[in-house]
């Protein structure tokens, strides 16, 4: 039965209200295949439960647990009532969703069962037909492009850029309602230069509209907790003011930009 | 304090004040000596018919008492109180002929003569006797379960107060005070020689002796050397007090300056639906350009000052929006004055109250809104479409009584004009669970408090049901008692006094000829308290999954944990404080809590209706006494320590929420409002998620509001403006938090109060 199928989920985000229209339930999913040295989720990274020191509870706790996809879907159809009223939903992310294929797609058929739109959050990092599967069963694709640059995107997130960049381009194409968004991390891809080269490769991508993700520090503890070094832990967090010239760039291209 | 005190039970702090009250205008040889006067004058009168005697006690007290007008006044009327006098309330005084005895004595203390001093011991022997809250805890309080509000080492709290009382003020502009007195002429001849009815027209040349007082208070004023502007303002106060000292007001300045007089004299720091009652002098006035609008917000703005500088910390409630008003339109209009009013002046009184329901204007919604973002905690949010129905069932009222339902000081409801529901019983849950556990003693102070119930000790309990079974047995021995002294306040104040100003003008005393206590009052109701209802819950849930369910513990090591503060006992406390809590949309958890509070609830109404009250309710009401109770309450099995505060109201514990608000919503609307009498709903927002996120927000709300949420009070600050205010008060003279039942100036807090305060999750951080 695919409402037994079991994912490794690191936590649900109730009244969430960054991750798409509405008020959400955020499903994080605990697994990703990318290594962003700025991730603010590392405990998503690895695909199995962890310790983690737990300040709230001054004590060490596992992160991550496994749940069938009906105990993830009884906790979201608790706030049905919200998202109706909101035009919210559920969301996935991650970690990378896409990782736990299966029981992303049970999950987002339960959803739509229960009459409840889904938006996926993705890096892009999984296999093509993967990709094409999930996301064409999603109501909105937030897909995050980290880089322009092969060579510096595979050093800051080890993944390979070609790779998703044709999942990119099958998304643009493919007629599945989509946002590509661009964490803007300060030293890395925050130049106007870099601004000038997101832009080409939107334009490339036949895109009208991004968004951008200001670099924050709130995962900073979080490396901490699980007892990680973090190369960005001196590395200052923007506003959206910081990003104002970024954005003016991108907007000189003829981009819709937005802020997260 | 070297007074020998016969009776050290009366003394003490006697309601929650966080508002620093104005000194009385009089020195303090006038206040003595009308002390004294206000004594002859009573003692004097002991024989003569209770209603005599009040009205010849009013008369040492008014106009003596009603202080000059200040500069900004656009009206007339600032009231001082002394500690002996009479009143309806602890906030302005006391109730009946009262004497406030710890003010008494720090009024006796700051006496430079030896000789002063003697007269004030005088005096404080005499009320030791005649205070009408002296006699009924006389009555009332035991050694070791009831106790005096506000004495936290009881279980239960009992006081003598006639709180929430809200004037007819439709009856009163339709009469006048002309209309009035000729209603009670009709009504005395049909009963010639009713001392109600005479009463009332004594009470009516009272009323004419204040008005003329400060029409030579103006005059005054106006001989001497005045800017123009505040001559016009006088000049405009002396008109009106010429029209209504006996006619009916005819224009909105005349008719809140009728209104707020009789509010002062009738004892009221309640006001309720002013926005139906001068919604349609306002109207007319605009309409026909008598006043601008700029003028007649100026008007509010000199009313909301004046009903702040009373400051009566938890009261003070000014009602706008809802179902049952007469005039809506210009009600409205009201409304959104009083919203801006509201939004600018940033007083915490007055307590600024909105009704709403699936009618209200987007717009006043929307206002209301921007107002609670702007970080002025009001206007707190009651939602009719829910307690309507509620007040049907509670009050046991018909639709159209009940959508006249008004909230007044903490939360708790009454039917303007109509009923008395004022809160006298106060019962701490938590405390009663830690007895129930502790074989009848309380882990506090080691004193035996479960009366006749007989308790079996935590290790003779071998089921949940056993020891839950119990702790009902225990807590409706409470309830019964509760009701007892709830029952007997009406009849040793109805024994004293006939609160002949507040009678007056409530909608059937004058046609019964009876004063409210008397039987006059339609619906005498009554409400009560009830502290510590979810971590009495969260314990229970704990006990039930660690002990019984799990077998970690027995009960009786639970029991030793909680004796020794867990002091040993680490472990057993994280995970007692891990176990699954109220506030995070579980249904476990939320089940035993809405069982525990059906119980409680229904037990209460029962025996209230069974004493012949009309109604009587529990309120999840709250003010800071969740805290100051939490201080004299044991440690607990939810993992809360001795001494700490308890949860606010109907909310979590600081801290158990993990959720979002999302899920602590759905935790609170769990309870149905049918059997509460008002129940207090806190949520704290930052102003990045409460502003920037509106349209979120207002899907929150509704949605909480159309799964039966009853109410909602919000505050907005940022993150760690509290935190900093603690350490740097000075920079922060007028942030205001919601308190629960009440909002305050956060830096006026105790400590661990603002503590229970900064323990609340912050949405948005």
């Amino acid at each position: 039965m695919d409402a037994e199928l079991r994912g490794t989920v690191f936590d649900i985000q109730r009244f969430s209200i960054h991750d798409g229209p509405g008020i959400r339930t955020c499903v994080f999913l605990k697994g990703c295949p990318l290594r962003c040295a700025w991730c603010s989720n590392p405990e998503s990274q690895s695909a199995k439960p962890e310790p983690m020191f737990s300040r709230r509870d001054q004590a060490q706790i596992t992160v991550g647990q496994e749940m069938t996809v009906s105990e993830v879907l009884a906790v979201v159809l608790r706030d049905c009532g919200y998202y109706g009223h909101s035009g919210g939903g559920v969301t996935l992310s991650g970690g990378e969703f896409m990782l736990q294929a299966a029981f992303s797609a049970a999950l987002i058929d339960q959803c739509h069962a229960h009459g409840l739109t889904v938006v996926g959050q993705t890096s892009g990092a999984a296999p093509a037909e993967v990709f094409a599967k999930l996301a064409a069963k999603l109501d909105l694709v937030l897909m995050d492009i980290k880089d322009h640059d092969a060579q510096r995107h595979l050093e800051h997130t080890r993944g390979q850029l070609p790779h998703i960049l044709a999942n990119a381009a099958w998304l643009a194409a493919s007629g599945v309602p989509h946002l590509f968004r661009i964490p803007v991390v300060p030293g890395l891809n925050d130049t106007l230069a870099d601004a000038d080269a997101f832009a080409g490769l939107l334009a490339q991508l036949g895109e009208r509209e991004v968004e951008l993700i200001p670099f924050h520090q709130y995962g900073k503890g979080k490396y901490a907790d699980l007892g990680r070094d973090y190369a960005f832990g001196q590395a200052k967090s923007l506003t959206e003011s910081d990003l104002g010239p970024f954005c003016s760039r991108l907007e000189s291209h003829g981009l819709g930009v937005s802020v997260s | 304090m070297n007074v020998q005190t016969r009776k050290p039970s009366v003394a003490g702090a006697q309601n929650v004040e966080v508002s620093k009250k104005l000194p009385p205008e009089l020195d303090a040889d006038g206040q003595l000596a009308l002390m004294e006067r206000y004594t002859q004058t009573h003692r004097a009168a002991a024989g003569l018919p209770k209603e005599r005697r009040e009205i010849a006690c009013l008369r040492v007290l008014y106009p003596a008492l009603f202080r000059d007008i200040e500069d900004g006044d656009w009206f007339a009327g600032r009231l001082d109180f002394l500690p002996i006098g009479f009143g309806c309330v602890t906030s302005v005084g006391g109730v009946g002929h009262y004497c406030v005895f710890d003010k008494l004595l720090a009024f006796r203390d700051a006496l430079p003569s030896a000789a002063d001093r003697e007269r004030v011991d005088a005096l404080y022997g005499y009320w030791e006797d005649h205070d009408t809250k002296a006699l009924y805890c006389a009555d009332t309080l035991t050694g070791a379960t009831v106790g005096r509000f506000i004495d936290c080492d009881y279980p239960l709290m009992a006081t003598a107060r006639l709180s929430g009382v809200m004037l007819d003020y439709e009856t009163l502009l339709e009469l006048g005070p002309s209309g009035m007195a000729a209603r009670l002429r009709a009504r005395l001849e049909e009963e010639p020689g009713n001392e109600f009815l005479l009463a009332c027209q004594a009470a009516l040349g009272i009323y004419r002796d204040v008005v003329d007082s400060y029409q030579a208070k103006i005059a005054k004023h106006l001989a001497g050397d005045v800017p123009p502007e505040r001559a016009a303002k006088l000049e405009t106060m002396a008109e009106s007090l010429a029209q209504i000292r006996d006619g009916r007001a005819e224009t909105f300045h005349q008719a809140i300056q009728q209104c707020w007089l009789f509010a002062l004299l009738a004892g009221c720091i309640n006001y309720g639906r002013w926005d139906d009652y001068l919604g349609p002098y306002l109207a007319a006035d605009l309409a026909e350009g008598r006043i601008t609008r700029a003028e007649a917000k100026e008007y509010l703005k000199s009313l909301w000052t004046l009903i702040e500088n009373r400051r009566t910390t938890v009261n003070g409630r000014i009602i706008v929006g809802g179902y049952g008003r007469k005039h809506p339109a210009a009600a409205d209009e009201f409304a959104k004055l009083a919203l801006e009013v509201t939004r600018e002046c940033r007083y915490v009184e007055p307590q600024f109250t909105l009704r709403f329901n699936k009618q209200t204007p987007a717009e006043i919604m929307d206002l209301a809104l921007d107002c609670i973002g702007a970080g002025a905690t009001y206007p707190t949010l009651y939602n009719d479409d829910v307690n309507v129905p509620a007040a049907m069932y509670g009050m046991r009222v018909g639709r159209e009584t009940a959508e006249q339902y008004v909230p007044f000081g903490c939360g708790e409801f009454v039917i303007q004009g109509q009923s008395i529901g004022t809160p006298n019983v106060l019962v701490n849950l938590l405390k009663l669970l830690n007895i129930c556990l502790n074989g009848g003693i309380d882990p506090m102070d080691g004193v035996y408090k479960a009366g006749p119930v007989n308790l079996k000790p935590a290790a003779e309990l071998r089921t949940f049901e056993e020891l839950y079974d119990q702790y009902k047995v225990l807590l409706g021995y409470y309830l019964d008692i509760g009701a007892d002294a709830q029952a007997h306040s009406y009849e040793v104040m109805g024994r004293e006094a006939s609160f002949v100003f507040a009678s007056m003008w409530m909608r059937d005393c004058v046609a019964a000829g009876k004063a409210i206590l008397d039987g006059g009052i339609r619906y005498l109701g009554g409400t009560n308290e009830t502290y510590g209802n979810i971590n009495a819950s969260d314990s229970l849930f704990a006990i039930k999954k660690l002990v019984f369910d799990e077998r970690r513990y027995t009960l009786d090591e639970v029991n030793k944990a909680l004796l020794a503060n867990f002091d040993g006992f680490a472990g057993m406390r994280r995970e007692l404080a891990n176990c699954p809590k109220y506030g995070n949309d579980l249904d476990e958890v939320d089940e035993l809590a809405n069982d525990l509070f059906e119980f409680t609830a229904k037990g209460n109404r029962a025996r209230g209706l069974a004493r012949g009250m009309d109604y009587y309710l529990i309120v999840i009401s709250n003010n800071q006494t969740n805290t100051e109770w939490g201080r004299r309450t044991s440690a607990s099995a939810d993992g809360r320590a001795a001494g700490k505060f308890m949860n606010p109201a109907n909310n979590p514990q600081g801290g158990a929420a993990r959720s979002g608000p999302t899920a602590m919503l759905n935790s609170l609307s769990r309870f149905q409002a049918r059997y509460h009498g008002g129940a207090v709903q806190n949520i704290k927002f930052t102003p990045g998620m409460f502003n920037r996120h509106r349209p979120q927000i207002k899907s929150l709300f509704q949605t909480y509001f159309d799964k039966g949420g009853c109410h909602l009070m919000v505050t907005v600050v940022e993150p760690g403006t509290l935190e900093d205010a603690q350490k740097h008060p000075e920079k922060y003279p007028d942030l205001i938090v919601r308190v629960s039942g009440f909002s305050a100036v956060f830096v006026n807090l105790d400590k661990d109060v603002q503590d229970e305060i900064i323990s609340r999750e912050l949405y948005g951080r």
